[in-house]
């Protein structure tokens, strides 16, 4: 408990509630900015963190992405134009609230509710993350594998994509993560005679390339549409009949969001899915659900929050990043030399509790930052995409060339910019691609040392009764999400088919439909 | 346009996938093996590579066609310019030094992608090539070169 304290006790330093302050702003920002994701950007701000301490870096990094769960409330509401993927479902009822008048109680439940499903995730985060540490130290090289794979297995079969691509890219990810010097015996590997190659592609070019210029390339062939928030923002604060309306599904989407979070793969996109289907299922009347009913937005935006929280448990406690903006996250803390694992709370107290503490004074910063100046955020839109373009290639560029000062990372994030772009165009997933690229090492590493426990026999991961029974379990997961996944199916709302449906289909629509301006 | 050459064009992806997966084994093997006891340096890519290949080789027969976007000509020349400029600013950026080279690239991006003004174009990047210089040159210390008329050494 002295720890727990004692984390605390950094926020009092001025610094670093500097740090948390920031992440969350830049966090909200991203968030309500369409195409900017907050992976995209945690990546274009990697080569910035190196110069920082690591509690400060991993404290900000995480701002950005919890704030980014409440900044991409926003524009889904106002303009139906979901900032982030975990808040596409939250355009069903927003948007429609909005055409109501009622975009003020819609944004303000989304506040009250990310708020208080983000504290309660922290406080169940703060309780359980020493026993699973305690847990995991007894874990071997068999048993990281196993985890390993779980991550992989789930974030490939969770994700939007289908589930054979994104094995392909996770697997090519693998496959890229070997390029460099074998970390056992010292001989190159896939370097073809490149110097700047024998230390292994860099993570942050990779990432940036993917992510950043990826995606810039891929917006440039969208016809770029300014968009206006008509819609007046009133009556932030939810009514007391808004509270008792929503309260239920807040509930509800804390516990989900909380328990999905921590699921490898699970993250803001899943929750959010899963709690909106979870209160139209329970709902009295579920056609209400579509036209504005405020469960559907406080549901899933409180779900999307605990999910964000809850994902840094397997992280910090197992070092097993359950998806890519926590890979990011696990990526920039290797590179300061922290190696997030069971370890972690022993030997660098001050970083776990640290993040742990200030989860909820960004929880806190974020709630008084989104209700009373909502209006504020809403101008940034006003920035034309095609300055944000320009600004973001140039940092991505200078902020790749400053991690080694060497201009072949500059190639690098160029050569995975086309890749990136390419992929998109093909309907290839980069996140499971830059997930397994990170725990590919890992994967390796402990791979070849259980070969050697093990005298070469490869059937010691179902053996060892830990490892067994990890692979175990996620086997009869796959079974049960298999047959879930058919029924949700057959009811029309396949959970894995509506994010990227969602996602492509308001763009266009909302060009057409601007919001009403009501009185 | 409905010919079958079009309508199997998306094959092209998994196709390239499954190359680079065929490399990769190739070239793994060729790295050393070792026994399962004794893992070479070739054995884990050589893994990697092969489930590469299968994934690679079902998605050949089973993607899904409505997953590939359009490729048409004016939004290629489009993104291939914007690319060939990046590849432009890694040789300007290391022969006439980070400002000079931040400034003209902020001025290409702005006018020719944003299609803003002249006027927000010419102060938007002197404006940010000083930002950036002052943000990464400054206050990070990142040894940016400086070109041939020392601007910002």
């Amino acid at each position: 408990m002295n720890d727990v304290i004692s984390g605390f006790a950094q926020l009092l330093d001025p610094v670093t509630f500097v740090y948390v302050f920031v992440g969350v702003l830049i966090g909200t920002l991203v968030g309500i900015l369409p195409g900017l994701g907050s992976a995209a950007t945690i990546a274009l701000l990697l080569p910035i963190t190196y110069s920082m301490e690591p509690t400060h870096a991993i404290i900000m990094l995480a701002g950005i992405y919890y704030g980014s769960m409440y900044g991409g409330t926003i524009t889904s509401v106002l303009l139906r134009l979901p900032g982030e993927a975990a808040s596409v479902v939250t355009t069903f009822d927003g948007y429609e609230m909005t055409k109501a008048g009622r975009a003020g109680p819609a944004l303000g439940i989304a506040a009250v509710g990310s708020f208080i499903g983000g504290t309660l995730s922290v406080v169940a985060l703060t309780l359980v993350a020493g026993p699973m540490a305690d847990l995991a130290v007894r874990f071997g090289p068999p048993e990281h594998v196993a985890l390993t794979v779980v991550g992989l297995m789930l974030v490939t079969y969770l994700g939007t994509s289908s589930t054979w691509k994104a094995l392909a890219m996770a697997a090519v990810g693998l496959v890229l993560s070997t390029v460099g010097t074998d970390p056992i015996e010292g001989t190159s590997r896939f370097t073809f005679g490149q110097l700047s190659l024998f230390d292994g592609l860099d993570f942050v070019a990779l990432a940036m390339g993917l992510f950043g210029v990826g995606e810039i390339l891929h917006s440039l062939e969208r016809a770029e549409t300014a968009q206006a928030v008509k819609a007046k923002i009133k009556n932030v604060w939810p009514s007391r009949r808004d509270f008792r309306d929503a309260s239920g599904a807040i509930a509800r989407g804390s516990v989900l969001g909380f328990l999905i979070g921590v699921l490898p793969g699970g993250g803001g996109v899943i929750s959010s899915m899963a709690s909106y289907g979870l209160e139209k299922r329970r709902a009295k009347d579920p056609s209400r659900f579509g036209r504005g009913a405020i469960e559907g937005v406080a549901g899933p935006e409180t779900a999307n929050n605990a999910s964000s929280t809850s994902a840094f448990i397997p992280l910090l406690t197992l070092g097993l990043p359950p998806n890519v903006v926590l890979a990011l996250i696990y990526g920039a803390l290797l590179i300061q030399g922290v190696t997030p694992g069971p370890r972690l709370i022993e030997d660098h107290p001050d970083i776990f509790w640290g993040v742990i503490a200030s989860m909820y004074i960004g929880n806190l910063i974020l709630l008084i930052l989104n209700v009373p100046l909502v209006g504020l955020f809403v101008k940034i839109l006003k920035v034309r995409a095609g300055i944000l373009a320009a600004f973001t290639l140039l940092i991505t560029m200078v902020g790749v060339y400053s991690v080694n000062n060497d201009t072949f990372d500059m190639w690098v994030v160029v050569i995975f910019g086309v890749v990136g772009w390419l992929m998109k165009k093909t309907g290839f997933d980069p996140g499971p691609l830059v997930l397994a690229f990170v725990l590919g090492p890992i994967m390796e590493q402990a791979f070849r040392q259980s070969m050697l426990i093990s005298d070469g026999d490869p059937t010691i991961f179902l053996t060892r009764p830990l490892s067994g029974g990890i692979l175990g379990a996620l086997v009869v997961l796959l079974v049960a999400m298999t047959v879930l996944r058919r029924v949700l199916r057959r009811r029309g709302m396949d959970a894995r088919s509506t994010p990227g449906d969602a996602a492509e289909r308001p763009i266009s629509e909302s060009v057409e439909q601007q919001p009403q301006e009501t009185s | 346009m409905r010919d079958s050459t079009s309508r199997n064009a998306y094959r092209l992806a998994p196709l390239a996938v499954l190359v680079l997966g065929a490399f990769g084994v190739v070239e793994s093997s060729r790295l050393g093996l070792g026994t399962l006891t004794q893992p070479g340096p070739g054995l884990w890519p050589l893994l990697l590579a092969s489930f590469l290949s299968f994934a690679a080789l079902v998605l050949l027969f089973l993607d899904d066609p409505r997953d590939y976007e359009k490729f048409t000509p004016r939004r290629m020349a489009m993104v291939l310019s914007a690319v060939l400029s990046l590849i432009a600013y890694i040789y300007l950026f290391a022969y006439l030094g980070f400002l000079l080279a931040s400034v003209l690239m902020l001025g290409v991006w702005l006018r020719v992608f944003g299609r803003e003004s002249w006027r927000w174009t010419i102060s938007l990047s002197l404006v940010g090539g000083i930002a950036l210089y002052l943000i990464f040159g400054v206050a990070l210390n990142v040894p940016l070169p400086e070109g041939p008329f020392k601007l910002g050494g």
